[in-house]
């Protein structure tokens, strides 16, 4: 029998119980579109913290204090001060930087007329923050190195620091207090909540200078944070900071760096591994759906193939070889889950495009997209032809087993 | 050669020793061209016989050669292949597919076959007029009376052109007006087109439109009679 006469067979096979075939194929339509659903949302997420993350920079490179090895100390060791900083700054040293700040963190409150605050104060060089976070002040400006220079003391607020302190008075030119020492509010940030690490409405950004002068008393760096003239160049960057520390801190040959270098792109592979690693955990989970959809299918199958001996008897009886009585009871299994598969996507599909919908409209999560997952389309009707064929192939070759006699027999 | 040869042949149900022996030693011929009615009661081992002879059933012993050969000279594939070449059923019951056109119904055996798809068209509109039914080919079968319905089944029969036909009781489910039409096509078919055809029934009446009838009673061959001209029945007759 042709492949075509059997397809046309096997179509006919199906439509003589339609309600039947629906229903058969239901496991196989919820299974699909979950996974469907699964891919895309958990794409659309993916997407959308990648998005964040990478909106602070994917040209952004930081180095921190202590090696791979946790003996040397972390962040809580001294190990990185002006001296390394002005070296990076360098441009025969690091011809790929485009602007570097060190940073402090500095732990305390602010104060103002007796209201007070617990806010993350970090002293840096303000312009550079904001390059690589994309934040502007709303009202105000930022300080700029000759605050730096002069270790002025200066600060610029989030928007929260600012309701908390002063409600809806005014706010630039009043001066706050950090662990006594007053500080001028120059620039205030517009609510922008939480930005990768930092929630901007709760910072304070002071000059580091200042801050390690007036607030710390030290003449270490927690950090120094540099960003790349393009992203392309953030390998050759890592690359010549690495080598600019090993020789401003005396490193010798085969001994290991005291310092880490982290680059943006690191933390968004990290990241991206573990998104992915959960849409597929749950992928899989949905994926034992289908396998249960497959054996509702495998016994249905197994109904029709009792149903319809007599059928199969004639079929035998007019010439139709073991092998026809296979394919085409094959056949309609694996028409019956590719169906089941395809309306699965489109069901898929749609619920997810009416999800997206959702999302960005009535929440305020920003760069939320709709995400096509074709590879999860190939996947999820493969996935069901493949089961129509690994649970048909029982059903199938009970049907070709049967001896045409019994079966034209059969009442 | 004859088209059919039976020497001693033996049927036994179940496990030899403890079964039940339903043929106990056949021995006959059929040539090619003949019209044959096997004739017994129920349970006298005919439909079993009719079954060994289209490769539908094994038998316990003896010989059976059609066209000169035994069924186990052939695969099962190659007896599949032998049951859709040289032989066409017609049974009791129809077997149809009962939603499907009377069209699509006798084009079943020509899609096991290998005959090339161009001439199939040609072939079952041949078939669908041997047996009067041009007027129903779009018609589904379960819209039709019995004995159209039983002219499917021999215009199903007929569309690869066998070798031999096989009836089980054809008659079996009609009134006595379409009984006699289907007579009549398996008449004319042997008449007019040289179709050898073996007929299994329980009633004498349809027996005689044979020329041949061999009566089997408990398995055994009763009597093996050529009808003279004047006995054969004729399709008239069947009214009355």
């Amino acid at each position: 029998m042709t492949l075509r006469h059997t397809f046309q067979t096997a179509v006919d096979g199906l439509k003589i119980n339609k309600t039947r075939a629906m229903l058969t194929i239901l496991g196989v339509v919820i299974g699909v579109a979950a996974i469907i659903l699964v891919m895309s949302i958990g794409g659309s997420a993916q997407g959308l913290i990648l998005g964040q993350i990478n909106s602070l920079g994917s040209d952004m490179v930081v180095v921190q204090p202590g090696g791979s090895d946790i003996t040397t100390g972390g962040i809580f060791s001294q190990t990185i001060t002006d001296r390394d900083y002005q070296a990076i700054l360098k441009k025969s040293n690091v011809p790929n930087l485009a602007e570097a700040t060190p940073e402090v963190i500095v732990p305390g409150q602010v104060a103002y007329e007796g209201e007070t605050y617990t806010p993350t104060i970090i002293g840096i060089k303000a312009d550079v923050f904001t390059d690589a976070f994309n934040v502007r002040p709303e009202q105000g400006i930022l300080f700029d190195q000759s605050d730096v220079d002069a270790k002025s003391k200066v600060a610029v607020i989030g928007s929260e620091v600012k309701n908390k302190l002063f409600g809806a008075s005014p706010a630039i030119g009043k001066y706050i207090k950090i662990k006594d020492q007053k500080f001028r509010v120059v620039g205030i940030f517009g609510e922008k909540g939480q930005v990768a690490f930092f929630d901007i409405d709760k910072l304070v950004l002071v000059p580091y200078t200042s801050a390690q002068t007036y607030l710390l008393g030290t003449d270490y760096y927690n950090e120094i944070v540099m960003r790349a003239d393009s992203p392309d160049n953030v390998d050759k960057l890592v690359y010549e900071v690495t080598q600019t520390m090993r020789e401003s801190h005396d490193i010798s040959l085969g001994e290991d760096d005291d310092f880490t270098v982290r680059t943006q792109q690191n933390i968004v592979s990290q990241l991206g591994i573990v998104t992915t690693a959960l849409t597929l955990l749950l992928a899989g989970m949905v994926g034992i759906s289908l396998v249960v959809g497959g054996v509702g299918i495998m016994n249905i199958m197994l109904v029709s193939v009792t149903e319809r001996t007599k059928e199969i008897g004639l079929r035998k009886a007019l010439g139709a070889t073991k092998q026809d009585i296979t394919r085409q009871f094959l056949f309609e299994s694996v028409l019956l889950t590719g169906l089941g598969g395809i309306i699965g996507v489109i069901i898929g599909l749609f619920l997810a495009f009416l999800i997206s919908l959702i999302i960005t409209h009535a929440t305020t999560l920003d760069g939320w997209k709709f995400v096509f997952p074709i590879s999860s389309i190939v996947v999820g009707v493969g996935m069901s032809v493949g089961i129509g064929l690994i649970f048909g192939i029982y059903p199938a070759r009970q049907a070709a087993k049967k001896s045409p006699i019994e079966a034209l027999r059969y009442e | 050669m004859a088209l059919f040869e039976l020497q001693n042949l033996t049927k036994t149900y179940g496990t030899e020793g403890i079964g039940t022996e339903v043929l106990h030693g056949i021995t006959f011929s059929i040539e090619r061209g003949e019209f044959v009615s096997i004739m017994g009661p129920s349970g006298s081992g005919k439909s079993t016989l009719l079954h060994i002879l289209g490769f539908l059933d094994d038998y316990t012993s003896g010989e059976y050669r059609f066209g000169g050969k035994r069924p186990n000279d052939y695969t099962e594939d190659e007896q599949a292949q032998i049951r859709n070449n040289e032989m066409g059923f017609v049974f009791q019951a129809f077997n149809l597919l009962p939603k499907q056109s009377v069209y699509d119904n006798i084009q079943l055996p020509l899609s096991y076959s290998g005959v090339p798809e161009k001439f199939w068209k040609e072939k079952i509109e041949r078939a669908i007029e041997q047996v009067g039914l041009t007027h129903r080919a779009e018609y589904e079968t379960y819209k039709l009376s019995g004995g159209e319905r039983q002219r499917v089944a021999i215009a199903r029969a007929l569309v690869n052109d066998p070798n031999v036909i096989f009836a089980d009781e054809p008659t079996g489910n009609l009134d006595s007006v379409s009984g006699g039409a289907v007579m009549e096509v398996f008449q004319e078919l042997h008449q007019n087109l040289k179709h050898t055809i073996v007929l299994i029934t329980h009633e004498r009446f349809t027996a005689e439109y044979a020329k041949r009838i061999i009566r089997i009673k408990d398995g055994l061959i009763e009597q093996d009679e050529v009808l003279a001209g004047d006995r054969i029945r004729r399709p008239s007759e069947f009214h009355k």
